[in-house]
């Protein structure tokens, strides 16, 4: 495969959104999805969705299932016509090409492994039909076998193989094809949890080693972070936030995307706007704290601070046994504790509202009735428009 | 004749192409209710299947020695002298030529049927499928009248061939090969269409995805993909047609020519018109071992062509 495809050397361009668009990128592109929108019998699943994506980049579509992220792939791939944009590919526009044209290759959800040829065929099919003599097509089909560690079942039919080795004939037979871009379709969901963090890992290590352009579509927030430079959360049919892991994870730009990455809580109280900058939540049980300005595309403070919401993750809520010194430390009584594993999952009421706090287990924790003390960094606070 | 009933126990085996593996030992007093569940079935077999296919292959070996009288022997002359005379293999051969044409015909015409149903119908899938359906719910007898009309010298065939100037008389349809073609592809086109599009359904369309995702144009997706895949249907298919025309009373009688003799109206000439059993029974047992012949070339070349098969 060509590992001489270098891998961008500066960091992807952030957020690529309609608006971020008009700046240049610092990378060739290999996919440009222009403002692509599409409706199924007047359902629109799809609304002014854009995103570029650098050469050997990895993104991720990550939303739940109905957002739209499967039809967006397939959009790229050609088996779905979108009712407005553009797709480019290594800057040609491919809107007009048929799937068989476009120099994608999809790895899919259930494999569609021919069931009718064996591994060699399955994995030289797409060379087959790009006619390259013989000799071309066998030493990229063994390359494509030796890279997915698949030598020696060439001669198996897809049903005499197991489920991870047919996660692999399908990824094989998509890179012999050396595709421009390479499009992942919830490619490990039906493998189990072991084998799929596995997959993760090998992927990972697969597509950059080649270089390929990838995007993968994916519900799994742990695959999609595992795996990808960028993220693009999807939710109603649009793009919400573009970004890398670290900033998807530490500036959401939407209550969604907050909710989405995991537990969370949502604080209670009114948010004003504090004098100087930022705001202030007054909320229950005397919780009354100074809150940084939220992250908004502009970087201004949004004049309406009421359709602000606070959110706080459970990994930075602590519920300690004596007042602390924060300022954000409010009286609480524990409920429920529970252990998931490596964490503690602590959940007390705060007045009307439950609490939920998960930290690294340390061996004692308090007991459901206990008095504790919430306690958190407000810097570690979400605001975001609701 | 008995090739459909043969063919009937057989035509499964199409599809996966081998034996299954062997189920584990069951207990005995599972092995007991499996005996019994079987009771019903051979009730029926044994008395009404079985014990006349006995009858049959005795009096194939018993001697003829006058219209009527079979004398017990253990003797192959009855087969020698149906081999051995050209009124006869002539009847094999018409018989299985139009066996085959028949099967080729229904798998030409019911193929893309197929296909249109299962992948482009749409909304018409359940009229296209009634009308599949319709025919087989109209007996025999009448739709036989009604190819009779179309077909005859002043049917609507030869009156529009006449009214256009395309002919100067009558084109002989009834009571010719030809009609009796028309006839046999018109009544087991089901038989042929059922199996095909029941592998078509059973095929993922992924697949057709994945094809034209590899740089596979449709046509190209068509031959690769799709056929191989229904290839499986396609014998199955080919089987029941083949059997049934093989065994057709009806329409050799009724729509085809006295001068093109065929399998089942002559075992009922020898037996009923000259009973000569002894003949009849040596040419049903000859079918019947044509017919197993061809389904086991068939089970094989599906063996071959398609190992794949034996586990969808």
């Amino acid at each position: 495969m060509t590992a001489s495809r270098s891998r961008p050397a500066d960091p992807p361009p952030a957020a690529a959104t309609a608006a971020a668009s008009e700046a240049p990128a610092p990378v060739p592109e290999d996919l440009e999805i222009f403002r692509i929108s599409k409706s199924f019998d007047r359902v629109r699943v799809l609304e002014d969705c854009s995103l570029r994506v650098a050469r050997g980049e990895v993104v991720a579509l990550l939303g739940p299932s109905g957002c739209g992220k499967s039809t967006l792939l397939n959009i790229v791939a050609g088996f779905e016509r979108p009712d407005g944009g553009d797709v480019s590919i290594r800057g040609r526009t491919v809107d007009g090409d048929p799937p068989n044209r476009r120099a994608t290759a999809m790895v899919f959800q259930n494999y569609a492994l021919f069931p009718h040829m064996t591994v060699r065929a399955n994995i030289g099919y797409g060379l087959a039909a790009r006619r390259l003599d013989r000799r071309e097509t066998a030493g990229r089909v063994a390359e494509a076998l030796a890279l997915l560690r698949l030598d020696g079942l060439e001669d198996r039919y897809p049903n005499e193989l197991s489920g991870g080795q047919q996660q692999r004939v399908a990824i094989a037979r998509a890179i012999a094809t050396r595709p421009d871009v390479l499009l992942l379709d919830e490619a490990l969901s039906a493998l189990d949890k072991t084998l799929r963090e596995a997959m993760q890992v090998e992927l990972s290590l697969l597509v950059r080693r080649l270089g390929v352009t990838t995007i993968m579509v994916t519900h799994d927030q742990r695959e999609a972070f595992a795996m990808a430079d960028r993220i693009a959360i999807m939710h109603g049919g649009r793009i919400l936030q573009v970004g890398r892991p670290d900033e998807i994870y530490g500036r959401p730009k939407t209550a969604f995307v907050v909710e989405f990455l995991g537990s969370v809580n949502r604080l209670p109280g009114t948010v004003t706007p504090r004098p100087g900058g930022g705001v202030r939540l007054a909320g229950a049980a005397g919780l009354d704290v100074a809150l940084p300005a939220p992250a908004t595309d502009t970087g201004g403070t949004p004049t309406d601070p009421s359709g602000l919401a606070v959110y706080l993750r459970a990994s930075d809520v602590d519920l300690a046994s004596a007042p602390t010194d924060q300022h954000s430390a409010a009286p609480a009584t524990v409920t429920l504790v529970s252990l998931l594993g490596a964490t503690r999952r602590i959940v007390a009421s705060l007045g009307d509202h439950q609490v939920i706090s998960e930290r690294p287990d340390t061996g004692s924790s308090p007991a459901p009735g206990d008095a504790v003390y919430l306690a958190f960094d407000p810097a570690t606070c979400h605001v975001v428009p609701q | 004749m008995t090739a459909a009933s043969v063919d009937a126990s057989r035509v499964g085996d199409a599809g996966r192409g081998g034996p299954r593996a062997r189920p584990a030992r069951l207990p005995v007093a599972e092995r007991a209710v499996v005996a019994v569940m079987l009771l019903p079935a051979l009730a029926v077999l044994v008395p009404f299947f079985l014990l006349p296919m006995a009858v049959l292959v005795r009096n194939s070996v018993w001697i003829q020695q006058a219209p009527g009288l079979l004398v017990p022997a253990l003797s192959l002359d009855t087969y020698l002298m149906v081999l051995t005379d050209f009124f006869y293999l002539e009847m094999f051969a018409n018989t299985f030529g139009v066996s085959l044409a028949v099967t080729v015909l229904t798998a030409l015409i019911g193929y893309p049927f197929a296909y249109f149903i299962v992948r482009r119908s749409g909304r018409w899938r359940a009229v296209l499928i009634w009308c599949l359906y319709l025919p087989l719910l109209v007996s025999v007898i009448a739709r036989v009248f009604g190819w009779i009309v179309i077909t005859a010298d002043s049917g609507l065939i030869n009156a529009t061939l006449l009214g256009l100037g395309l002919v100067e008389e009558p084109v002989r349809i009834l009571y010719a090969p030809g009609g009796m073609l028309l006839g046999m592809t018109h009544r087991y086109l089901p038989i042929m269409v059922l199996p095909i599009a029941a592998a078509i359904v059973k095929s993922d369309p992924a697949l057709i995805r994945a094809s034209r995702d590899l740089g596979s144009g449709p046509v190209a997706t068509f031959f690769r993909v799709e056929l191989p895949l229904s290839l499986p249907g396609i014998i199955a298919g080919a089987q029941l047609v083949f059997a049934a025309v093989l065994s057709d009373f009806v329409l050799p009688l009724l729509l085809g020519s006295t001068r093109f003799r065929m399998l089942a109206p002559a075992i009922y000439d020898e037996a009923v018109g000259r009973m000569n059993w002894g003949h009849a029974a040596a040419i049903a047992c000859l079918g019947v071992a044509i017919m197993a012949v061809v389904l086991m070339t068939s089970n094989t070349v599906v063996r071959r062509l398609a190992p794949w098969a034996r586990a969808l």
